[in-house]
């Protein structure tokens, strides 16, 4: 098991996760988001071809209401 | 080219308002909102997911129509130079690569004021990465003309506060702006009601970008219905040119001889 960091909280997944695996079980594959792992921005585009590592940290933003 | 479009960047627009997306009552509003006010470009802003919202919970890009309306990412909430690049960076990922955002780096969080030094720090990196940026600014002519010289695709200065509905407290100021400026200025914060947005307009303004004025009228969709008639009433008396004033002495406008009761 790996434990990783989401938008600040802590998250336990199994070993070898992809990102893809992730975005899915948070119910977010449908969603327009973007996504960064210890501070750089993943490309959609390897979603599928990267695994998450323990202590990864992840932020996962999409578009709100704003002025 | 239809002279009555304006450019931003590489884009041409014909509305020249400009609405957020925040503060509204649901996205149902937004979207009645957005169509009535006939923006062609909408600001939002980029935050974390909820990730304990349910996969079948709306979001907000569902009620907006991308192919009528152009998204403007926002920084709002960053305070330094570092965020607003980041966030955009994220903005920019997150809509596929769209590059038109709105920078805005804060400075005080109860005035929301800009921390201008801050802004040009980010222009000049957001510029250099291919972003075209419209920048949120103070009404100091001097910053407005170095962030268009760094090559912002317009001038954002505020009218007052964000989100305080004073209007335009420094018409003077703006007025040097749009008078030294070859880029679109837009005024951005503090429009209260339509009047703002036409004064704005008859100065000269190329736009006017408003959240508060219409998501906190009581009745927000006939607000930007207002509204939108607001800044093409205000373009229409900016392109006819107003008459001269005079401060002592009346003109009337009926003739002076062949009264009933000649004078004189």
């Amino acid at each position: 098991m790996v434990e990783i960091w989401v938008n600040g909280g802590s998250v336990t997944l199994e070993d070898n996760t992809s990102v893809d695996s992730l975005i899915d079980s948070l119910g977010l594959s449908d969603r327009k988001i973007a996504i960064e792992i210890n501070h750089q921005i993943v490309s959609r585009s390897r979603y599928d071809s990267i695994t998450l590592k323990h202590e990864d940290k992840i932020e996962i933003v999409t578009a709100v209401g704003g002025g | 080219m239809n002279s009555k479009n304006f450019t931003i960047g590489t884009r041409s627009f014909t509305s020249r308002l400009i609405i957020g997306t925040g503060k509204y009552q649901n996205f149902s509003e937004t979207q009645s909102a957005i169509k009535n006010s006939g923006a062609e470009i909408v600001t939002v802003a980029i935050r974390r997911t909820n990730l304990g919202q349910e996969s079948s919970e709306p979001s907000l890009l569902d009620y907006i129509d991308r192919g009528k309306v152009t998204l403007l990412p926002n920084t709002a909430g960053c305070y330094s130079a570092d965020e607003a690049v980041r966030t955009l960076q994220l903005a920019r990922e997150l809509l596929d690569g769209h590059d038109l955002v709105k920078l805005e780096v804060l400075g005080d969080p109860t005035t929301l004021f800009p921390n201008v030094t801050e802004t040009l720090i980010a222009a000049e990196r957001l510029i250099q990465d291919g972003f075209q940026v419209m920048v949120y600014t103070s009404d100091d002519p001097v910053i407005a003309k170095r962030l268009e010289e760094l090559g912002c695709v317009a001038i954002m200065p505020l009218a007052s506060l964000i989100g305080s509905g004073m209007g335009i407290l420094n018409p003077w100021n703006l007025k040097i702006i749009i008078d030294n400026s070859t880029v679109p200025i837009i005024v951005d914060a503090g429009v209260g009601t339509a009047s703002d947005a036409t004064i704005a307009m008859e100065m000269g303004c190329d736009a006017v970008l408003m959240n508060t004025a219409i998501a906190a009228a009581k009745d927000p969709v006939g607000m930007a219905g207002a509204m939108r008639k607001a800044v093409e009433a205000g373009r229409e008396a900016f392109l006819a040119g107003r008459m001269a004033k005079n401060a002592y002495q009346a003109s009337p406008s009926s003739p002076k001889t062949g009264l009933l009761t000649p004078k004189g």
